[in-house]
């Protein structure tokens, strides 16, 4: 899978978004530094957009990966340029490119954390692949693992993007795809319910088990029996 | 301690509590949820007049005097100061509300940067706030304004920003932008009441003027009705026409799109629908349709969009014809003949029309880019890509924000089935749900290509 080279690259961000073969990245700021003769061969210069989902604590004692709770773990911020957002030491945010990227059928990509700022031991991918024909924001799942509380600033360059050859090319789809269309901030995870993913595996329903299900059981059990023992007591002493 | 010092320093202290719970509100602003520079200076000045106005009350009690007389009245101010805080107290929780992250931010920003180009509105800036009306607002000057100066005035504190109009938007719509459009209208109500309101107003006293001396016996009480009527109608007409030329046809779909209009375009709706009807405050949605459909057509903006099959375009186009059936539901003064006041207000109308082109000209420039880059524009949405960078010719250009605020128009009037022809997961168990799910996505990429609109050189 051969690196795509910068030249490739400004001939593409040429072609009309009808051809197959177009990549987009807008808006692509101080285009000479980021993509001329000044900046790498192999990448285009990525920034930090202004929407960021924080973490919240759940309402549930644990994370559970399903269709109506995965919204309940982020709650979204917006930080226009100019300001900035406090990533505390050992904490996560999701947040996302300035840049909105479409790719070609031909291409991957990979987004890298720009070296100066890995520099600081600030992550920003933990997902970096990028699917051919992809449209949207990158969303960055960015990481502080440092012992120091770091700034973001929204607008300033956080991010590398590879971009590499399919090979063979393949074709492309005759209709779009995709879990997240076009998204502009970073948006929650979507989760289907374990149980139906498991049970495209051949899981049944009956084998699955809910978090906490022993217990919740187990409790049951427990004040089941308490109430007969209150109500025995209870017609002891009316005898 | 005399009765009526004790009452004095009750009253005082009361008052004190009341500003100082308000003034702690305002201080709460940290760095998130994150306010607009025009939000922050109205909060600010709200909580530098609370600080003020605490500073005064400090020094009440032993200001008023041992004479009952005066002291009656220096209390009587009090109680004038408290009525005022409690006006200023309704809109502050709405403004609180109405951080970055709940308005159409790019919008309200592109908005702006167009209004400030035009020359004596160069540094008029908005609050907005949330209403819990599904409506779009503005706050005559009158109301806040005016009530904070009047407590400056009484307290010799500092006085509210000049050129800061107050504009309310519903709480629920941040996220959208087509119907968000009405806001160029709102805009406009602070720039007529702050810049051109005098200029109409003698038009409308020479209309007026006309009506008197052809109608025999009017009373001074008729006169001054009639020129309420006309006034409040026209400033409805001239926002109308500020917000076209400043955005184009993009706010006469959302005024459609708000009022429910499209029924107007089944040809046998009913003539004593309330779309016909002058009221006593606001003009027949026909008359305001008929009246845009004259203006875009004057600026040139019609010949873009007459050929576009939506039934917003029947709406405009039908107005003419159907403005013979309008009628005036509110009591006229006697003598005057409805087909004659009628006719005053439309000579009001074309007036306006060459007034408000002569001075706000941002949408009439746009319209040969607008030609050039639709289609492409339309190309991009279809694929679900942000069109704030297009390619026409092998050529990269950036779309001004008001091409790309009538292109995106155009695309939610007659694109939306080509972007849904192009997906493949479309939910097709509810095609309400589905068009619903591709407009909400059509939303977000319009306020985003008008956000990396603010940061791309504009070809």
């Amino acid at each position: 899978m051969p690196v795509v080279h910068r030249s490739e690259i400004e001939r593409r961000l040429a072609l009309s978004v009808r051809n197959p073969e177009s990549l987009v990245i807008t808006p692509l700021l101080r285009r000479d530094d980021v993509l001329g003769q000044r900046s790498d061969a192999d990448a285009v210069d990525l920034r930090l957009g202004t929407f960021f989902l924080l973490p919240q604590v759940p309402p549930q004692p644990f994370f559970f990966p399903s269709r109506s709770l995965a919204k309940s773990t982020h709650f979204r911020v917006h930080v226009p340029l100019g300001s900035y957002l406090v990533v505390p030491a050992h904490q996560t945010v999701l947040g996302a490119t300035l840049e909105f990227v479409k790719l070609p059928y031909d291409l991957s990509g990979q987004i890298l954390t720009k070296s100066s700022i890995a520099r600081t031991f600030m992550v920003i991918e933990t997902a970096p692949w990028i699917h051919p024909e992809y449209r949207g924001v990158l969303t960055l799942e960015i990481a502080n693992v440092s012992n120091t509380p770091l700034l973001l600033y929204p607008g300033r360059l956080i991010g590398q993007l590879i971009l590499l050859r399919l090979s063979p090319r393949g074709r492309p789809r005759q209709r779009l795809a995709g879990t997240y269309l076009a998204p502009v901030y970073p948006e929650a995870p979507l989760f289907k319910d374990p149980q139906e993913d498991l049970a495209e595996i051949g899981v049944p329903a009956v084998e699955f088990k809910f978090p906490f299900e022993e217990w919740v059981e187990l409790y049951k059990e427990k004040r089941r029996k308490e109430n007969e023992r209150k109500t025995k007591t209870k017609s002891r002493a009316r005898a | 301690m005399s009765k009526l010092s004790e009452t004095a320093l009750h009253e005082s202290a009361a008052l004190y509590r009341f500003v100082d719970s308000i003034v702690q509100r305002c201080a709460d602003i940290h760095e998130y949820p994150v306010y607009t520079k025009s939000s922050c200076e109205f909060l600010n000045h709200i909580e530098r007049l609370g600080e003020q106005t605490k500073e005064f009350l400090e020094g009440f009690p032993s200001s008023v005097g041992r004479r009952s007389d005066t002291a009656i009245s220096k209390r009587r101010k009090l109680h004038t100061l408290r009525a005022s805080w409690e006006v200023l107290h309704e809109y502050l929780e709405p403004a609180l509300n109405a951080d970055t992250l709940r308005l159409p931010t790019p919008l309200i920003s592109a908005l702006q940067r167009e209004i400030n180009e035009i020359e004596p509105l160069k540094s008029l800036d908005f609050t907005l706030f949330h209403s819990d009306e599904v409506n779009y607002l503005q706050v005559p000057s009158g109301i806040v304004k005016e009530t904070a100066d009047s407590i400056a005035d009484l307290i010799g504190g500092t006085r509210f920003p000049p050129n800061l109009g107050l504009i309310g938007m519903p709480y629920s719509q941040s996220s959208a932008f087509f119907l968000n459009c009405l806001l160029a209208h709102e805009m406009a109500h602070v720039a007529y009441q702050d810049h051109y309101g005098v200029d109409v107003s003698v038009q409308i006293d020479a209309v007026l003027q006309a009506l008197v001396d052809e109608t025999t016996g009017m009373s001074d009480r008729e006169i001054i009705s009639s020129r309420g009527l006309l006034e409040r109608w026209v400033e409805e007409i001239f926002c109308d026409l500020f917000a076209i030329c400043l955005i184009g046809p993009a706010y006469s779909f959302s005024l459609i799109e708000l009022t429910g209009a499209t029924l107007l375009a089944v040809s046998n709706v009913r003539l004593q629908d309330p779309f016909h009807s002058f009221m006593e405050y606001h003009p027949a949605e026909v008359a305001r349709f008929r009246t845009h459909l004259r203006l875009l057509k004057k600026l040139g903006w019609w010949n873009e969009w007459k050929t576009v099959r939506a039934c917003y375009i029947e709406v405009l186009e039908t107005s003419e014809a159907r403005s013979s059936n309008l009628r005036i539901e509110t009591e006229l003064p006697g003598g005057i003949g409805e087909d004659r006041f009628k006719e005053a207000f439309f000579q009001l109308c074309d007036w306006l029309m060459d007034y408000v082109a002569a001075r706000v000209k941002a949408s009439a420039k746009s319209i040969p880019a607008f030609r050039a880059q639709a289609k492409a524009i339309s190309e991009y949405l279809s694929r679900a890509v942000v069109p704030s960078t297009i390619v026409r010719r092998g050529q990269l250009e950036h779309p001004t924000s008001i091409v790309l605020i009538n292109a995106l128009f155009r695309f939610y009037l007659d694109g939306i089935p080509k972007l849904v022809a192009n997906v493949e997961q479309s939910d097709s168990r509810s095609a309400v749900k589905s068009h619903s799910k591709f407009v909400e996505r059509l939303e977000l990429w319009a306020l985003k290509a008008l956000e990396d609109c603010r940061l791309l050189p504009q070809t």
